[in-house]
């Protein structure tokens, strides 16, 4: 048995491919049984109902917009969110999340009369900035460094807008919108430069 | 038991496929031994089950673990930091593998059961020993001495070397020898400037290398260069790192000598007294649950530090009614890990307008320094550091104010440039660091499990602190602001070096093994996994155990030649 058989027989890839445009179609090719559970355009929320989706996909554009490249919404963050709702937080956890929802909306209705998806931006942005002022204020005391300040802030247990802000970004910027057209994330880099120049867009 | 004849005599039986298991049977069968390897856990095949490339959003939690099932099948696994939604694959299932201990002595065993083992998952830092580490024990009077040194090891240190491929950069630093390199991977800004700040304030004392690791830089032995795609734990399609998947086994395989069978649990192994050797292996067959034996001339116990002393202690005969090859009473005594999690991180000023292209997993390192010159008055021994200078992209929105945007505009540039120190520290012999069957528990195969009884030592507490303390003396010498400590509370297990269960010595009456990796007791036994370790040095194991490997194999095949085995 040669090399080559060997290799095929314990099932490592034989060839060796060299370029980045060969070692594209490598990772493309074997990798291609590990596809997304069908579309995403057919997404049936199980948390959420479609006043609290809707909630949620406005708060979620607030902190990340659409600007030359896709916003929260069209990342289908809220999608995102609800699958961790369902499937990642605890009960307790999940309805925690959703009674932030609702009071974000009550915010809303005693301050303008209209529930947060209908109001207007500029309310939003002030309704959002309130709840992180809490937010941070109760976390203030707890973090003493960078890593422990990270971890209470990305922490099912956080204040609801901590969760909300670190779901929808940490959703946004593992999407193809996020990693793909907002930061032009390259799969294959093929070489290592631990001092190349930045390019800022 | 498809693929296996019972009735046969393999010249070699090898009890596992990961980084040592892998190496005895390419040596082996390279050598013109019909070599059977039993492995534990179901195959692998790269195509299927590699997944460095799958990009978050095809994964369900984006990346986050699934959280219920970790909880439920692997509350031990997914506490090391490579089990992740992608990685959780190549880890045990808890419940399948149960293992006890006191409720005051945690520890984290940490186990791949597939083909490859934990090759698969390994940090892949690979640092050759020195004799300030062979000849630790016999200095300190602690343990027992190592049955060889450094020229010993030195010809088979360039022997695995040169097939593995490690690339690395040449200090000339006597603790740490320098060995056949392919060409470093390089250093980014932070740890250029981190560099130059070390040799200014510490006049060689402490240096920062670039990590050498088993990967590849450039073409190797059939094996493409990293393309720096990232989270090596998840499989390497390019093959660019070494495991015993992509490059010990297919070698093995390509003699026409190597019968590998999975689903292959090893219950014990099976003595003769009148020939005083091992006769035969008794087999579970994972899937089935039938229980068959399998003979070869010479058994090659590779199955881990923690598995092979459970094994040995699961052979009892009346000649060794505390486990084979056990008549000093070493078996499963003397458990080591190196301590780890206590270091520090800053922000490095500077090359605001650079950042690293490509992502290359590896960091760097900073060699021991403690009692290397100088003896330290309140410390043995020493530590040495990992960790990695970079500069995080939208993940520093995680933590930073704000949204809307100018929120999102401000993650397309990246975070201040940093610098961790994360340290790794020698663990001292100990007799009462200890593993005994569990009289009660039994895993899925009905095989008794082990009960773990290990406890840090007040050296590895001291070197933990110690740790804190020069990270941050280091971070200060290269200016860096913010300084904040690391200080991690890890139980034993965590570092995924454990070793010394059967220790080597010169000695059958304090130890298991001779200067081979052979056991003093039964001389067709040769256990070459971290088991043998007479003590732990503070740098990453892997290649050492693959050096003894090697040497073992060599020095059976030889006894084989000669008759005696």
């Amino acid at each position: 048995m040669n090399r080559r058989q060997a290799l095929k027989t314990i099932g490592v890839a034989a060839a060796l491919p060299l370029s980045s445009s060969e070692l594209f179609a490598l990772g493309r090719r074997t990798h291609l049984h590990v596809q997304t559970r069908g579309s995403d355009d057919r997404y049936i929320f199980l948390s959420l109902d479609a006043d609290e989706s809707e909630i949620l996909a406005a708060a979620t554009e607030v902190i990340l917009p659409e600007t030359d490249t896709p916003g929260a919404r069209s990342a289908k963050v809220p999608e995102f969110i609800d699958a961790v709702l369902t499937g990642w937080f605890s009960d307790d956890e999940r309805k925690r999340f959703l009674r932030g929802i609702r009071d974000l909306d009550e915010r809303a209705r005693s301050a303008d009369g209209a529930g947060f998806s209908s109001c207007a931006d500029a309310a939003r942005v002030r309704l959002l900035r309130e709840l992180e002022a809490e937010a941070l204020r109760e976390l203030g005391s707890v973090a003493p460094t960078r890593v422990a300040r990270r971890a209470a802030q990305t922490a099912p247990g956080a204040p609801f807008f901590s969760v909300l802000k670190w779901l929808t970004v940490f959703g946004y910027y593992t999407s193809p919108a996020g990693m793909e057209q907002e930061l032009e994330y390259v799969e294959f880099p093929g070489t290592y430069d631990g001092c190349a120049p930045l390019r800022i867009r | 038991m498809a693929g296996i004849a019972q009735r046969k005599i393999y010249d070699a039986v090898v009890v596992g496929s990961g980084i040592t298991g892998g190496y005895a049977a390419m040596e082996l069968t390279k050598k013109g031994l019909e070599t059977l390897v039993l492995e534990a856990g179901r195959p692998i095949s790269p195509e299927r089950d590699y997944v460095e490339h799958v990009p978050p959003w095809q994964m369900r939690f984006r990346g986050l673990g699934d959280r219920g099932a970790l909880a439920r099948d692997q509350p031990i696994q997914r506490t090391c930091y490579a089990c992740d939604e992608w990685s959780s694959k190549f880890f045990v299932n808890d419940r399948e593998n149960p293992y006890t201990f006191d409720k005051d002595k945690p520890f984290a065993w940490i186990r791949g059961r597939q083909v490859g083992g934990r090759s698969i998952m390994w940090g892949r830092h690979t640092y050759r020993w020195s004799d300030l580490d062979f000849e630790a024990n016999a200095k300190d009077g602690l343990g027992v001495d190592w049955p060889l040194r450094y020229a010993d090891a030195a010809p088979w240190y360039d022997y695995v070397e040169d097939f593995v491929g490690i690339s690395g950069r040449e200090e000339g630093l006597p603790q740490l020898p320098d060995g056949k390199f392919l060409p470093p991977m390089e250093l980014n800004c932070a740890e250029l400037a981190v560099r130059e700040a070390l040799s200014r304030s510490f006049g060689g004392e402490r240096v920062l290398t670039i990590g050498r690791v088993a990967m590849l830089t450039r073409e190797h032995r059939g094996r493409a260069p990293c393309h720096y795609c990232g989270p090596c734990e998840r499989g390497c399609a390019t093959r660019s790192y070494f495991s015993s998947l992509n490059a010990t086994l297919p070698e093995a395989q390509s003699t026409g000598r190597l019968t590998l069978r999975p689903h292959s649990v090893v219950e014990s192994l099976l003595y003769d007294a009148e020939a005083n050797r091992v006769e035969g292996i008794r087999v579970i067959d994972a899937q089935t649950h039938d229980t068959f034996e399998v003979h070869g001339r010479v058994v090659f116990l590779c199955a881990s530090a923690l598995e092979s002393a459970r094994i040995l202690l699961n052979s009892k005969s009346s000649r060794f009614p505390d486990g084979l090859a056990n008549s000093s009473g070493e078996l499963g005594r003397n458990l080591m890990d190196h301590v780890m999690g206590w270091g520090a991180e800053g922000k490095i000023p500077g090359s605001e307008d650079r950042v690293p292209w490509g992502r290359r997993n590896p960091g760097i390192y900073v060699p021991r320094f403690r009692n290397v010159k100088a003896k330290h008055p309140g410390l043995l021994r020493g530590y040495g550091f990992q960790g990695s200078g970079f500069r995080e992209r939208w993940e520093h929105g995680l933590d930073t104010p704000g949204f809307g945007a100018d929120f999102k505009h401000s993650l397309r540039n990246w975070g201040p440039w940093r610098l961790s120190f994360y340290g790794f520290g020698e663990c001292l012999p100990n007799r009462d660091n200890y593993v005994t069957l569990d009289p009660e528990v039994r895993d899925r195969w009905g095989i008794p499990s082990l009960r773990i009884h290990m406890k840090w030592g007040e050296n590895e507490r001291a070197l933990l602190k110690d740790m804190a303390v020069t990270a941050a003396e280091m971070l200060e010498a290269a200016h860096a602001r913010d300084i904040e400590l690391t200080q991690e509370d890890n139980p034993p297990g965590l570092t995924i070096h454990e070793m010394g269960t059967a220790r080597m010595g010169r000695d059958p009456k304090t130890s298991v093994l001779n200067s081979f990796n052979q056991a003093h007791d039964v001389p067709n036994l040769f256990v070459t996994d971290g088991s043998a370790m007479t003590s732990s040095s503070c740098v990453n194991p892997s290649i050492t155990y693959m050096m003894l490997t090697a040497r073992a194999c060599d020095h059976a095949v030889r006894e084989m030649d000669m008759g005696r085995i």
